[in-house]
């Protein structure tokens, strides 16, 4: 909770920053208009316009995240602009200060109006990216200050490819920086040890990235070659990756939306108990963060919980409540392999067959781990821990539930996966009644030796 | 002379009067006359402007070389433009006029993948046409070659931009000239189809290219940047193309969920392993007799593999009904809303659920759920209608007498304008003409028994029973509805459906 409130005051503290030296930005811009060439107006006012539409047409990429890499090009590709113009920097700072503001803060009303968005997320992105542009601004002018006098203005080493190689790079820079200004910035979730590696997630957002700092400053040159009124169009490269990112995301979804059916086919047809395999999938996606598992094997894993009972689609009648914990152990196994059978048939799910075909062996009865994959053991507890609980408040049960469960640690299932359930619990505040801080002891000592196995 | 006598004994085959060309000499001649023309153009071209950068050609040559020997995925939804025509246009600007004849015929000439030598040549010897033809017009509306920087945007434009468009238009021209030229001799009814299938993608292509091209260009000579505008322009247009790539895989995973929820469904249903298949195909050929459009074939055929969906949720013991009473009627009158409340949440099948919905629709508006009738029912439905009873009265097992596929459509045929579309009807009719359809069947032995529920007669009963057709009277015991009244009386002895004891222990 105390990550929450943290990041909340640095947003308004930072939200406060940037509407104070807005004001001022625009105030001086008005007191001292700088006195451009009319080609420079024009640039401006595209960049302006540019970045109104781009911050406005925003991907989803999902899990809360959402990114409008026309806006920050068009944003960076000013800011590489007004750097090169070599004006006084109490000049050109306040203008690309205005100039960024005022067009996020249109863009920013527009999003709002459809609802989309949260307004504080909106406020956030538009903040760690006004930071970045100014970043970009900042370090391109003080590159050109460094270098010797006597060179071309504007540029760094005279005209050509070293000066545009420097600006990619510091666009390169300044786009991961934006991301991860907005990583920090992001509500954790709350109480899950976040070992998912920086790495990890950039892995994702890479390619978007370079794409969008490679238009900017092809933005920037082609606008003092050509001219500015083209600049939409030479922001084609970032156009067509927008769309290509589009259609991926959307094309997640939509596999997602199906996984979430199939896990639901066992609810709608009684076999399960209601949402059962959605809160599998969410615990065993929570224990695999604490094994340090990375964006891909959990989405893997996700996918082989939400779909781990659908073998019981084939039983002539359903088991009562659809725990598979209280059945035989040889029915549980068969129940995994027509699961399994199920996966098996299409190519892309097949490489999950084996997880969720052996999802019911014994830790016990395995050779070795290899015959028991890390996702297919922590399902299993998964699985057995919303058997016993799904959806009872109840700390008492919990607390009994969990003892259960350890009691069977070593036979039934892997001790490893079960200490990790008990993190993750213990860690959500599932354990003890809000707030009050550490592990209540009351449970009932348990009376039968191994009620799993 | 002797060259001459050699062709003709090789590659002519004389039929009285008229020469025809073996297609192996024809492609060698195309190559020939386009190796001229390549030479030609490429003369003029040098004459006017003879200026070349090696150097820069070089560079572009592998450039382009590495872009056509790189895989291509399905063209299914390409966004971007294709790499290679962009450099080789890009090349005339920045290397000189006879660039884009180089750059096209190197790189087609030694792209790394496996091709047979004429095809190497021929496209090789298209795509030096096409450089010189560009390069050509090019020069001769007065662009210029190796601008460098310090020019201004008016002569960016003007000596750069529009000689590029226009050569870019004008090699696109030739590209599908010389195709259209050379599937004409082939197969002279293959053009219409070429071009109907190149324009499309061509509209969208075209500008994007061009603009693409124009960037590479201006941004390496009168940018300054040389090969570093490759990374700049180049290089995103290489991540959104493997983007796209990442996309086709995406779209696999997703149709992967659909055909797994059909295994989920066949895994509930053993008794209809192989149904859902067989429907989509009957159905798929019906919709191309039908004259459906691609999209609506689209929907039609992943409605077919999911119309049954919802019979996974009918409770065991119904699904393995051995006769139809009341309480089968009304458990299986649910399952297509069933069925649409189980896919209403996965965004990319709403177009498939009204297909689903009224696949147990009626012609004369006394099927379920919502008693549609005629053209109010949606025609993949019907379709689907057909193909369901038409599969359960062919594919059953020994001991329910499947009848033969003549049979089944007679008896459809006789269905048709009451309880089936008899468009659909005819459909099926010319798609049986048209060829066998011997599809295999996995039946286990005890499902002999059970009551399948795409009967027709099932259909009978229940427009019979209609629980909302007349309130006032208590529901009619179902099997009081004698089958042979509907069923074809001629041969009532002979019915299939003799084996489901639908009169008698209720």
């Amino acid at each position: 909770m105390r990550t929450v409130s943290r990041t909340g005051v640095l947003t308004v503290a930072l939200l406060l920053l940037v509407v104070v030296v807005t004001i001022a930005s625009l105030v001086r811009f008005v007191l001292d208009t700088p006195d451009y060439t009319p080609l420079m107006w024009v640039s401006l006012v595209m960049y302006g316009l540019t970045m109104t539409v781009g911050e406005a047409t925003r991907v989803d990429l999902g899990a809360r995240r959402s990114v409008a890499p026309l806006g920050l090009a068009a944003g960076m590709a000013t800011a590489l602009t007004l750097a090169g113009n070599e004006g006084p920097i109490t000049q050109d700072g306040p203008v690309l200060l205005a100039l960024t503001t005022v067009s996020m803060g249109a863009a920013g009303v527009l999003v709002a109006r459809t609802g989309t968005e949260s307004v504080e997320s909106l406020l956030q992105q538009a903040m760690a990216r006004t930071l970045v542009i100014v970043a970009l601004f900042l370090s391109y002018r003080g590159l050109l200050a460094l270098q010797p006098a006597g060179q071309e203005t504007g540029h760094l080493f005279g005209r050509g490819w070293p000066d545009a190689a420097a600006m990619v790079v510091l666009a390169l820079v300044a786009t991961f920086a934006s991301f991860a200004v907005l990583r920090a910035i992001r509500p954790k979730q709350v109480g899950l040890p976040h070992r998912v590696s920086l790495l990890d997630e950039l892995g994702d957002v890479w390619p978007l990235s370079a794409v969008t700092a490679l238009g900017a400053v092809m933005v920037c040159l082609m606008d003092g070659l050509v001219g500015p009124v083209l600049i939409p169009l030479y922001l084609l490269p970032v156009v067509l990756m927008q769309a290509a990112v589009q259609r991926q995301a959307e094309q997640r979804r939509a596999t997602r939306s199906t996984l979430d059916v199939l896990g639901r086919v066992t609810d709608v047809a009684g076999f399960t108990a209601p949402g059962h395999a959605s809160r599998v999938a969410a615990m065993s996606v929570r224990m695999g963060r604490v094994f340090g598992l990375g964006e891909r094997d959990l989405r893997d894993l996700e996918t082989a919980a939400l779909v781990h009972d659908i073998g019981q689609v084939g039983l002539s009648r359903p088991i009562p409540g659809g725990a598979t914990t209280e059945v035989s152990a040889l029915d549980q196994r068969r129940l995994a392999l027509s699961a399994g059978g199920i996966l098996a048939r299409t190519e892309d799910l097949s490489r999950l067959a084996l997880v969720v075909s052996r999802q019911a062996v014994r830790y016990r009865s395995v050779e070795s781990l290899d015959q028991a994959p890390l996702a297919g053991r922590i399902i299993k507890v998964a699985n057995a821990w919303d058997d016993l609980i799904g959806t009872d408040p109840d700390v008492e049960h919990r607390i009994h539930a969990l003892q259960r469960l350890e009691l069977a640690a070593g036979s039934e299932y892997d001790p490893a996966v079960v200490a990790a359930l008990r993190r993750v619990l213990e860690q959500g505040g599932l354990m003890h009644p809000a707030g009050t801080g550490r592990r209540a002891r009351t449970g009932p000592p348990p009376s039968e030796g191994d009620p799993v196995a | 002379m002797s060259t001459t006598t050699g062709r003709a004994r090789v590659g002519r085959v004389t039929h009285g009067s008229t020469v025809v060309l073996s297609p192996a000499v024809r492609t060698r001649l195309l190559i020939c006359a386009l190796i001229v023309l390549a030479a030609g153009c490429g003369v003029l071209a040098h004459g006017i402007s003879p200026d070349l950068d090696l150097g820069g050609v070089a560079v572009l040559t592998t450039l382009a070389l590495v872009s056509v020997s790189l895989p291509t995925r399905g063209s299914r939804g390409h966004i971007g433009p294709s790499l290679t025509p962009v450099v080789q246009i890009a090349a005339i600007p920045i290397g000189g006029a006879l660039a884009g004849l180089i750059v096209g015929a190197v790189s087609h000439l030694l792209i790394a993948r496996r091709q047979r030598l004429a095809s190497r040549l021929f496209n090789a010897s298209m795509n030096a046409v096409m450089g010189a033809v560009a390069g050509l017009l090019y020069v001769a509306v007065g662009g210029v070659t190796g601008q460098q920087s310090g020019v201004g945007p008016l002569d960016v434009i003007l000596h750069l931009g529009l000689p590029l468009v226009l050569a870019f238009l004008v090699s696109t021209l030739v590209n599908l000239a010389v195709l259209y030229l050379r599937l004409g001799w082939d197969r002279p009814d293959s053009r219409e189809a070429f071009v109907r299938a190149a324009l499309p993608g061509l509209r969208g292509q075209l500008p994007i290219s061009v603009l693409v091209a124009f960037l590479f260009a201006v941004l390496w000579g009168p940018g300054g940047l040389q090969m570093f505008a490759a990374v700049l322009v180049l290089g995103p247009l290489a991540v959104a193309h493997w983007t796209l790539a990442q996309d086709e895989a995406e779209r696999s995973s997703q149709e992967s969920t659909v055909t797994t929820l059909v295994a989920t469904f066949e895994t509930a249903n053993p008794f209809s392993v192989g149904h859902p298949d067989r429907v989509a195909e009957l159905s798929a050929r019906m919709a191309e007799e039908l004259g459906l459009s691609p999209g609506e074939k689209a929907v039609l055929a992943h409605a077919a593999r999911l119309h049954d969906v919802g019979l996974i949720t009918a409770s065991s013991t119904r699904r393995s009904a051995r006769e139809v009473d009341v309480d089968y009627l009304v458990e299986i009158s649910q399952h297509p809303d069933v069925g649409v409340e189980i896919l209403q949440e996965i965004g990319f099948l709403a177009p498939v659920l009204p297909a689903i919905r009224h696949h147990h629709e009626r012609w004369d508006g006394r099927g379920y759920p919502s008693g549609l009738a005629g053209e109010e029912i949606p025609l993949a439905a019907r379709i689907i209608a057909v193909a369901d009873a038409f599969d359960a009265l062919t594919c059953a097992p020994p001991e329910r007498q499947p009848l033969t596929d003549r049979r089944a459509l007679a008896r459809l045929r006789e269905r048709a304008g009451t309880h089936l579309d008899p468009h659909a009807v005819d459909a099926l009719g010319r798609v049986l003409s048209a060829g066998p359809w011997a599809p295999t069947m996995l039946v286990r032995a005890d499902d002999a028994r059970l009551v399948n529920h795409d009967d027709p007669v099932v259909s009978d009963l229940y427009a019979d029973w209609s629980p909302e057709g007349d309130e006032d009277e208590p529901c009619p015991d179902p099997a009081s509805a004698p089958p042979a009244s509907v069923d074809s009386p001629a041969d009532p002895a002979r019915s299939p459906h003799r084996a489901v004891p639908l009169s008698g222990e209720t």
